[in-house]
């Protein structure tokens, strides 16, 4: 890759908290070195106290580092003027909650100095994109955890940005709002932008992320594609449509596995994950409100 | 510096407040004094710079940046610094002077025995010392503010653009913004309300309380101007730039809060005037009420500043964490320090105009005593001179020193006096070395003195009868001679004198001179009389025990003076010479067993008298100056200090600022009893403060340390705001005009002092881990 497909770039970047007297309390990060390309979709993986929000906050300024150096479009993490081309949802959703989702975006708007009429017009939008236009009056005060975030990422958006960075981004939201959340940020790849974003729900990760880095206790344990990653080289799925299992087929199986050196591990049906079983309840009773879900086997059965 | 006494009397017992002849003075002093201050910040902040790798990131060094100005000022400084030492060194080992330059200005000469010490007025020193240490300070101030102002410049490229493009954009913006603010529901709102005080006034109006449809018309006004203002300002902050959008922010963090409305609703009932309460001396009405109202105004504007200041703001947003969102963005941690600053300064600044409209609304429709209003309800421009007291010359005198004034043994010695009697050669004699040039055309030929004594009987006296005095006005051109013995006090040229005398009896003949009134024929002899011969007497003249009372000065007496060149004469105080009085005022007690107390602003020339209202207005000034330094106090403290801390500190250091007299004594290790550590001793040991101090080499190590602490002192007395020279209640509440550049001093004093505090802000943030 060119270097100016570079948009983040950490060069044994550490950060160690010291107390009051300069004591060393932890080490957050550890000499972490990190390169994120134009376009993609990155994922920071790890357990609480990993160092994902530190590597985050160091990326935009918030933290110094200790050690090492931090560089975003080619400008060390210092500089102000490469703030211009970031958006961040924060963890939670810290905006100011006297003012309304109207109010906040203007706010948020002229820190980058957007002209009034680009910052209402984009501001409009946002808060059509996000679901809140008919609580776009009410303050931040009255809105739920959901609707926070929804405007925080609103106010991610503000400027356009070239690289979106969101630190837990489906934290608070329901399942619907997290597949929302899910589709907009690959909607933010399809747009060319670059998203850096980390989270510990793993399926939100491995749903929308193209390359993983996986933190743990400041250090950096593994890098790579997430299909890269999770391939298990040494084992085969084979999936196969209207086929009734028995004991005959199973036996063919084991016969046909074992001729190629191989051997049946096991048969059965596939199962779906919960998120998109509860997806597809929500739809349904949309579709048809008032009847109520029938699973597939149920449904096999009736017929 | 000055304060109304218990008997409504303009006390200006530190001298007059500054003006512009002390602004050298006043720069040099803050360059040596901020400059001492810059240069610790520069060595701390150079030994930060080499703790940190700015040589292995470059985001650190963006963070840390040390130029080789930076540096190379730095290193002047120290050498400054060090020759100051050596300066220093020379002074202890008795030198006076280094290559012919004087060290350091002469030490003041000890005030007379009784009297209070009272500090020269600031002025430019030209001794090698205090150059050479404001010199040092200048480097070290443009050291350390290298990077602070460069940072100011990228700051005012991105939030003020003057240009067309910057005013088209800040049209568009206000364009934009007003449509959201006047929509129409706003309007109803505001329309519904306007009715509502329509029918109320309607009311008033129809009850026929005239008084309290003043009141009604006046609050109405007020509230129409802070409202135009309010919406003003919100349209400033819709220029473009991130200190604007933080400024706006805290406008409406701070209204939306409520914190503003508690304390309005609470506390505006004290806004009321003090004679609706409860009774008071017709004459003392009026300062009496704007005394109650200064305070009411104090504590209104400044309590919910500082609350707003420190807790809400940088505080708040660290602890809610909202500053993620802002430091996210572009925006210079610097910028929300000013937006902080601008917004809540803005704000309260509205509510200091509100409330300062509706306490002159109070005061202008209460009813106010005629006597109150002739002594208070007016704003006087004085002229000032300067007192001395004189009797016979001190070769004549039993203790062969010069009459200095009688010191009766008032716990307050401001003021002195001179002894009563018909053959009493004591006099106070005010100097007027420069009078306007106007009042040689006074209007109606005449000029007013006024004048406030004390008076100290010694005999019992008779009931509501006061003190007889006499005055003796006297030109340049009539110099008076310090008489030998008793008598009267001749004049210089015996000549001149006998001439006058002769003149004055023939002109008595044909009219009574002492029972002339202005614009009658005999004012017109008496003013002729003045012009010719530069004198005039006005004999026995009732005086009551602090009443403000007056005379008519024949303007006759002023042109004689402004005719020739009075020379110059010795200054008894300092021996230099200074410029010869055009105009002396001889004042004598005529009454014998009564003491007649005088200080020098009890006695001034009227030159002309201004509105009340307006010197109302000017008096908030001085309220504005605090409240400016305290919101400025409070944004930087909070920059580094949580809420609470924040607020102690300034609470600490801005209530130090109403005790500067005592810091000043304390700094100058020249305290009753000695400093801390001679005091407790004494306390341990049961001593009286009073009693000497031991010679033992306890004693000598005691009054070592508290000259140590007294050094202590010294430097950390700057840190605290001189807040006594921005009030002008007194001067307001007395009826002395608030003169402009007393106003313009106020006001650089307070950015001089402001101005290092937003340095140390710039620092504060800039190495604030926001996350940590």
């Amino acid at each position: 890759m060119a270097e100016s497909d570079i948009v983040v770039k950490t060069q044994s970047l550490t950060k160690v908290y010291r107390d009051f007297w300069g004591r060393k309390k932890k080490t957050a990060l550890n000499a972490l070195d990190l390169t994120i390309h134009k376009g993609e979709i990155f994922g920071l993986l790890g357990p609480n106290g990993s160092g994902k929000t530190t590597t985050i906050k160091l990326l935009l300024g918030l933290l110094f580092p200790t050690g090492g150096d931090a560089f975003v479009f080619g400008e060390p993490a210092a500089k102000v003027e490469k703030n211009e081309r970031i958006g961040y949802l924060p963890e939670e959703s810290y905006l100011y909650r006297f003012l309304n989702a109207e109010e906040t975006l203007d706010f948020y708007g002229r820190l980058f100095n957007i002209d009034p009429d680009t910052r209402r017009k984009r501001a409009a939008e946002l808060i059509e994109m996000v679901g809140l236009s008919a609580d776009k009056k009410r303050i931040l005060k009255e809105y739920s955890k959901g609707m926070r975030q929804r405007i925080g990422l609103a106010q991610a958006l503000i400027n356009d940005p070239e690289l979106v960075i969101l630190d837990e981004p489906t934290s608070g939201l329901d399942p619907l709002g997290t597949r929302w959340m899910k589709d907009l940020i690959l909607e933010l790849r399809k747009q060319g932008k670059t998203v850096l974003m980390c989270s510990h729900r793993l399926d939100d990760v491995q749903d929308v992320c193209d390359r993983i880095a996986i933190l743990y206790n400041g250090d950096l344990q593994t890098l790579g594609k997430v299909s890269t990653l999770l391939e298990d080289a040494v084992r085969l799925e084979v999936r196969a449509n209207k086929v009734k299992e028995s004991p005959e087929l199973k036996a063919d199986l084991e016969a046909l596995f074992k001729k190629h050196g191989g051997e049946l591990e096991t048969v059965g049906h596939p199962t779906t994950t919960l998120e998109e079983l509860f997806l597809k309840i929500v739809e349904e009773s949309k579709a048809r409100p008032g009847r109520r879900y029938l699973p597939p086997t149920e449904t096999a059965a009736k017929q | 510096m000055m304060s109304s006494a218990l008997f409504g009397i303009l006390q200006l017992d530190k001298g007059e407040p500054l003006g512009f002849a002390h602004i050298s003075g006043l720069a040099q002093s803050w360059l040596q004094d901020a400059g001492g201050f810059a240069m610790i910040g520069l060595v701390v902040y150079l030994l930060y710079a080499m703790m940190t790798p700015t040589d292995k990131s470059q985001s650190e060094k963006i963070r840390v940046p040390v130029s080789f100005f930076m540096v190379g000022c730095a290193a002047l400084a120290v050498l400054c610094y060090a020759s100051v030492g050596g300066l220093y060194a020379l002074q202890a080992a008795g030198k006076t002077a280094f290559m012919g330059m004087p060290l350091a200005p002469p030490p003041l000469p000890p005030p007379p025995p009784g009297m209070p010490i009272v500090l020269p007025p600031p002025a430019f020193q030209t001794e090698l010392i205090p150059i050479m240490l404001m010199i040092a300070g200048t480097l070290a101030l443009l050291g350390i503010g290298e990077p602070f102002a460069r940072d100011m410049a990228k700051i005012r490229r991105r939030n003020l653009t003057i240009g067309t493009s910057g005013i088209r954009r800040f049209v568009q913006s206000v364009r934009s913004y007003a449509g959201d603010l006047l929509n129409a529901r706003r309007l109803m709102g505001l329309g519904v309300f306007l009715g509502i005080y329509a029918v109320f006034g309607l009311l008033i109006f129809a009850f026929g309380s005239d008084r309290l449809f003043g009141i009604y018309l006046g609050v109405c006004i007020v509230g129409l101007t802070v409202f135009l203002l309010a919406t003003l300002t919100l349209m400033l902050f819709e220029a473009e730039g991130p200190v604007w959008a933080i400024a706006k922010l805290s406008f409406k963090e701070a209204i939306r809060s409520q914190l503003l409305w508690v304390f309005l609703l609470i506390f505006l009932p004290f806004l009321f005037p003090a004679q609706w309460f409860r009774e008071i001396k017709p004459s003392d009405e009026l300062r009496v009420t704007v005394e109650r109202m200064d305070l009411a105004l104090t504590l209104l504007v400044l309590i919910p500043a500082l609350l707003l200041a420190s807790f809400y703001g940088i505080p708040n947003d660290i602890k809610n964490l909202n500053i993620y969102t802002v430091v996210s963005k572009p925006v210079e941690k610097f910028e929300i320090v000013l937006g902080r600053f601008v917004g809540y300064l803005s704000l309260m600044t509205l509510v200091l105009i509100g409330l300062t409209g509706v306490s002159l609304v109070l005061i202008m429709n209460t009813s106010i005593s005629q006597r109150a209003k002739d002594e208070t309800y007016k704003a006087r421009v004085p002229v000032r001179g300067k007192l001395e007291f004189k009797s016979v010359q001190a070769k004549y005198r039993a203790d062969k020193t010069e009459f200095e004034g009688t010191n009766v043994g008032r716990e307050f010695d401001y003021r002195k006096y001179i002894p009563g009697g018909e053959g009493a050669m004591q006099r106070a004699i005010w100097k007027f070395p420069s009078i306007p040039a106007n009042m040689g055309t006074a209007q109606d030929d005449r000029v007013p003195v006024e004048f406030t004594f004390d008076i100290f009987k010694l005999t019992k006296g008779e009931q509501n009868k006061g003190a007889f005095v006499s005055f003796r006005f006297v030109t340049h051109n009539a110099k008076q001679e310090q008489p030998t013995g008793a008598g009267t006090w001749p004049w210089a040229d015996k000549q001149r004198e006998k001439e006058y005398q002769d003149r004055k009896r023939e002109i008595s003949k044909r009219v009574n001179i002492e029972g002339a009134k202005p614009g009658t024929p005999a004012w017109a002899e008496v003013n002729k009389l003045a012009e010719e011969f530069g004198c005039f007497e006005y004999g026995s003249k009732e005086v009551f025990d602090y009443q403000v009372m007056g005379l008519e000065v024949p303007a006759g007496l002023f042109r004689n003076a402004l005719q020739g060149n009075p020379g110059t004469e010795k200054d008894p105080r300092t021996e230099k010479d200074v410029p010869a009085p055009r105009v002396s005022v001889y004042v004598k007690c005529e009454t014998p067993g009564q003491l007649l107390g005088m200080a020098e602003p009890d006695l001034y020339l009227l030159e002309y008298e201004q509105p009340f209202t307006i010197n109302y207005v000017k008096g908030m000034v001085g309220l504005w100056c605090w409240l400016c330094i305290l919101i400025g106090l409070a944004v930087a403290c909070s920059t580094y200090l949580s809420g609470v801390l924040s607020l102690l500190v300034v609470v600490v250091i801005f209530n130090a600022g109403f005790f500067t007299d005592f810091i000043n004594d304390l700094a100058a290790n020249r305290t009753v009893g000695g400093g801390p550590f001679e005091s407790m001793s004494r306390l341990m040991k049961a001593e009286q403060p009073t009693a000497p101090s031991s010679e033992s080499a306890g004693g000598k190590a005691l009054s070592a340390a508290d000259k140590g602490w007294s050094w202590v002192v010294r430097r950390v007395s700057k840190v605290v705001p001189d807040l006594q020279s921005f009030d002008w209640s007194a001067f307001v509440a007395e009826g002395f005009n608030v003169d402009s550049q007393y106003i313009v001093v106020n006001l650089l004093m307070m950015s001089g002092y402001l101005l290092p505090w937003g340095i140390l802000a710039y620092y504060l943030m800039k190495s604030r881990e926001v996350a940590a």
